[in-house]
């Protein structure tokens, strides 16, 4: 068995996107390598425009793709909170209603690519926060009490 | 004029009205009157020479030049005046401490705009987006039928926000006018003023942070009510790369070396599906100066200003202001796009009861740390992304068949004949606030760029 058979028998995901990610192939030091070996910013433009240009650069949200098992395993416990798309007033309601979604960065999808709907899936959307909250990056003035 | 309708008057007698629609001038001529300095003042170049303007009576007090008077008596610092012992002394200065700043430029004041409301529930209503291109035609067949373009309204009904500060008979006949070194002087004018200030710019801190709330977390919270303005989930961006642009270290946030800012940039404004609709529209980047510094000195963005802006010396002649973000920025996303960074430094110190539950005294930020919120010039499809509504209230306005919306400042002077207070119980009470919400008029439209994320 040689080496393209077993990349050839990669495990692979089918994951929709909720989120952009670049491709964690891509190596954002080459533009810059070439900038420095060339001696010439115009290397530096040509190699970005030529990395960016790959097809695969970005998995771009809201799109499926077929991903290794690795990196999915790597995105599959990540979040991000958002906005929450209900409109109107929450008064009276139940209280999830009215905190941020955390909605998942990539979703499992079967082989029909059924899209994802937050509300149609048993997901923990709303998790409890984060009792250890980090501190501003701000200053606090020292007072005279 | 930014805070049109606001009133400040006499509520005994209405006729009499200090101001028409401007606080702030207001108060500043106030200010200035009663020899304060307002901070628009303190770099003046009479504040710095005040040799040059010896023709004000006040600058001898303000004269920074001055050599301090050397202190021989006992150093006492007092939280309500000064001691009256045996030896002699001068009030050589009156300082105000620093915390909340009404910033004139902050953003929220520049380019979020105020709409005054006569009724108190406010509708926008929105003609759906036209998509979609035509279809062929078989010669001598009926044309294909398009359906019509519909609308969608939204309805919005304020939140109510309001202090008062009350003054009392002890209050008007025992302050005496401070900064002066006649203390015999009653001060309670000086302290109206004060007083006022200090009701306008928490009133105007809480409208910001309604404000903040409504772009940044996309709904607002009044007495444990949510408001949401249904903004999609998917409008919420985080760093493509997967790296926040900083990180926690030590406690506190650092910016991260592994961020590639400038290409989440460069990808949400060219390459993201969901924005790419905008992008004729864009008009520039907002985030804090914490975020900027993380933004700035990452060295993906040095980088680039050592070997591919700073190199190219045509660019930089071309820019009318030499090396900017902006021309860096634009010279990075080619073409012809232009995003003008906009960096906010306002700031407000918070108290023990902060509506964001920041500690007392932090300073904040009123645009979060790490956010990066995309602005768009819509105004060509009716209208921008936020704005602040202010609906009417009782207490704006001669009389409550004349209620007017906007920001309030009225002074209830108790101390007439016939009053409650009266002469019995004289006293004045300051009341200051708004009706009025924050409003995400184009939920589609706001996109947040969270680099924490």
């Amino acid at each position: 068995m040689n080496t393209s058979t077993i990349e050839n028998k990669q495990k692979t995901v089918r994951a929709k996107f909720n989120f952009a990610l670049m491709n964690p192939k891509y190596d954002s030091q080459k533009a810059l390598k070439a900038a420095k070996q060339e001696k010439s910013h115009m290397a530096y433009l040509s190699q970005r425009a030529v990395d960016y240009a790959m097809n695969d650069f970005v998995f771009e949200a809201g799109r499926t793709y077929d991903i290794p098992e690795e990196l999915y395993n790597e995105l599959s416990t990540r979040t991000v909170e958002t906005y929450n798309p209900l409109f109107g007033s929450f008064q009276g309601q139940a209280l999830e209603l009215i905190k941020r979604p955390h909605i998942p960065f990539v979703l499992k999808v079967d082989e029909t690519g059924n899209l994802y709907n937050p509300h149609e899936h048993k997901l923990d959307l709303y998790p409890p926060r984060n009792p250890v909250k980090v501190e501003q990056n701000v200053g606090t003035r020292n007072t005279r009490k | 004029m930014r805070h049109s309708g606001m009133q400040y008057g006499l509520k005994s007698n209405p006729n009499v009205k200090i101001g028409s629609g401007d606080l702030e001038e207001f108060y500043l001529s106030a200010m200035n009157q009663m020899g304060f300095k307002c901070a628009k003042d303190v770099f003046s170049e009479s504040f710095l020479n005040p040799r040059a303007n010896l023709g004000s009576a006040r600058s001898g007090i303000f004269n920074t030049k001055a050599s301090e008077p050397v202190r021989k008596a006992q150093f006492t610092q007092t939280g309500s005046g000064i001691q009256i012992n045996s030896t002699t002394v001068i009030v050589t200065d009156l300082l105000r401490e620093i915390g909340t700043v009404t910033e004139v430029e902050s953003f929220y004041s520049q380019w979020v705009k105020d709409t005054l409301s006569e009724a108190v529930q406010v509708i926008v209503e929105t003609i759906n987006p036209i998509i979609g291109a035509q279809q062929d035609r078989k010669i001598g067949q009926p044309f294909n039928e398009v359906v019509k373009v519909g609308n969608q309204s939204a309805s919005f009904t304020p939140a109510y926000s309001g202090e008062k500060i009350v003054v009392d008979e002890q209050d008007i006949l025992a302050l005496r006018e401070i900064g002066v070194n006649n203390f015999s002087i009653r001060g309670i004018a000086q302290y109206l003023a004060i007083w006022t200030e200090q009701l306008a710019i928490r009133a105007y801190t809480k409208k910001q942070i309604l404000l903040q709330e409504a772009i940044f977390q996309g709904q607002f919270t009044w007495y444990n009510q949510t408001f949401s303005f249904g903004v999609p989930s998917g409008n919420t961006f985080v760093p493509i790369t997967g790296q926040p642009w900083a990180t926690v270290q030590g406690g506190v946030l650092q910016m991260n070396p592994a961020a590639l800012p400038l290409t989440d940039i460069r990808y949400f404004i060219s390459n993201n599906a969901s924005i790419r609709r905008l992008k004729p529209f864009i008009k520039g980047l907002v985030m804090n100066r914490n975020t900027h510094s993380w933004f700035y000195t990452n060295p993906e963005v040095q980088q680039l200003i050592q070997y591919g802006y700073m190199a190219n010396p045509d660019i930089i002649a071309k820019e009318p202001r030499g090396a900017t973000m902006e021309g860096m920025i634009e010279y990075f996303l080619g073409g012809d796009i232009k995003v003008a960074i906009y960096v906010d430094d306002s700031t407000y110190e918070a108290d023990s009861a902060d509506p964001l539950g920041n500690a007392a005294n932090s300073i904040n930020y009123f645009i979060p740390d790490g956010q990066v919120l995309f602005v768009f010039d819509l105004m060509s499809y009716g209208g921008d992304t936020v704005d602040f509504v202010y609906t009417p209230a009782v207490q704006n306005g001669g009389s409550f068949l004349d209620a007017r919306p906007g920001l309030f400042m009225v002074m209830e002077d108790l101390t007439q004949p016939g009053t409650y207070g009266g002469y019995e119980n004289p006293s004045i009470k300051l009341l200051c606030g708004f009706n009025g919400m924050p409003r995400v008029k184009r939920p589609n439209d706001l996109f947040v760029l969270n680099t924490l994320g």
